[in-house]
């Protein structure tokens, strides 16, 4: 490793790269983004293939979702970087491979969410509402889903935070997002501990607000049955 | 300082605060009523806290110090980014020199998951049979 110029730092370099490290910000953004407008839908259909689909069907999507709970996101990432082209026969850029990788693993996140949030709700309650004459997409409509989004959406929005400081991962297959930026900066400058410290802090500032927000809405969204 | 020892207080520090809030959150989750009744009956401090919270809250703690585990168990994978040689870093390695990244990466995948599923399985089995020392 290299010596640290005798310890001058020298905090300019970040503002002098302030246009990157605005632009890493923005792709972080819309990584976190794109990952959840794709993984929550994803999320729903496999969570209700895992809760009343034809058998084979329920143990393939609970086989997806053991899986990739169970694997570290940084191996799929690699994974898909290599795997990805050759099964899909398309040059997929870095962004789409990185947001397919932490499709991947938040789709399954989120499945579990939402199966969890669904057998939340007593048996009784479907159980009243097909006794009142409901069909069970009724029941699941106007019973089930208004009081499980409850619990599910603080949830969700944990996930969220996770995933907002997941997306530096990606960073390994060269997605020119915050981490790689602040990365690429600290290659050219040779300013180590400056990059590092600013980039640390950069996703703390981004990041805390978030959290703040999520442990609110968990206040706020308690469900008692 | 070796990576090794830099990807173990990077860990450690980053888990030690996840860890903090379990403990925080399983002793709040014992209602100070019963703090307050054994205080009555003339415990001490450290006695309520060896005898009434600790019990309870360290079973409900497990669930979610099992999930820890796990989480750990896959964060050590980021270690590879300063080459510690764990199964990630030599997996890149190998994929590199075999020039067969599919077939390692899946293996390495392979590998993750069944050390991983039978500890998060493991943890969910254990829990499922003390989780009734953990009621009030």
């Amino acid at each position: 490793m290299r010596a640290l110029p005798a310890m001058t730092l020298d905090w300019s370099v970040v503002w002098q790269h302030r246009d990157a490290l605005i632009a890493g910000t923005a792709t972080t953004f819309l990584l976190t983004i794109a990952t959840m407008a794709i993984a929550v839908p994803c999320g729903v259909v496999v969570a209700v293939l895992r809760l009343y689909a034809w058998r084979p069907v329920r143990a393939l999507a609970t086989g997806y979702v053991e899986l990739f709970r169970n694997l570290p996101l940084i191996l799929v990432v690699y994974w898909a970087f290599y795997v990805l082209p050759i099964m899909t026969g398309l040059g997929l850029s870095p962004l789409a491979t990185g947001l397919a990788a932490l499709s991947l693993n938040v789709t399954a996140y989120n499945a579990e969410t939402f199966r969890a949030g669904i057998n939340s709700i007593r048996r009784g309650q479907v159980e009243a509402a097909m006794a009142l004459g409901m069909t069970r997409a009724q029941a699941l409509r106007r019973v089930i889903v208004p009081q499980a989004l409850r619990r599910i959406l603080p949830v969700l929005a944990s996930t969220w935070v996770s995933l907002f400081k997941d997306t530096s991962l990606v960073s390994v297959i060269a997605v020119t997002e915050l981490a790689y930026v602040s990365m690429q900066v600290r290659a050219q400058t040779f300013r180590v501990l400056e990059m590092l410290t600013a980039m640390a802090m950069l996703y703390w500032l981004l990041g805390y607000p978030q959290a703040k927000l999520v442990d609110w809405m968990q206040r706020r969204m308690k469900v008692t049955e | 300082m070796s990576p090794f020892a830099a990807a173990l207080i990077g860990l450690t520090i980053h888990l030690a605060a996840y860890a903090a809030e379990i403990v925080r959150a399983g002793i709040e989750s014992v209602r100070p009523g019963q703090t307050r009744a054994a205080l009555a009956l003339g415990m001490s401090r450290a006695q309520v806290v060896r005898r009434i919270l600790l019990p309870q809250a360290i079973v409900r703690m497990l669930p979610a110090f099992g999930s820890l585990l796990s989480i750990t168990i896959k964060d050590t994978a980021i270690a590879s980014v300063i080459a510690v040689p764990e199964l990630m870093r030599q997996s890149e390695t190998v994929a590199g020199q075999s020039f067969q990244p599919i077939e390692v990466f899946s293996f390495a995948m392979l590998l993750y998951f069944l050390m991983l599923f039978p500890v998060t399985r493991g943890v969910d089995r254990f829990y499922r049979r003390v989780a009734h020392l953990g009621r009030s």
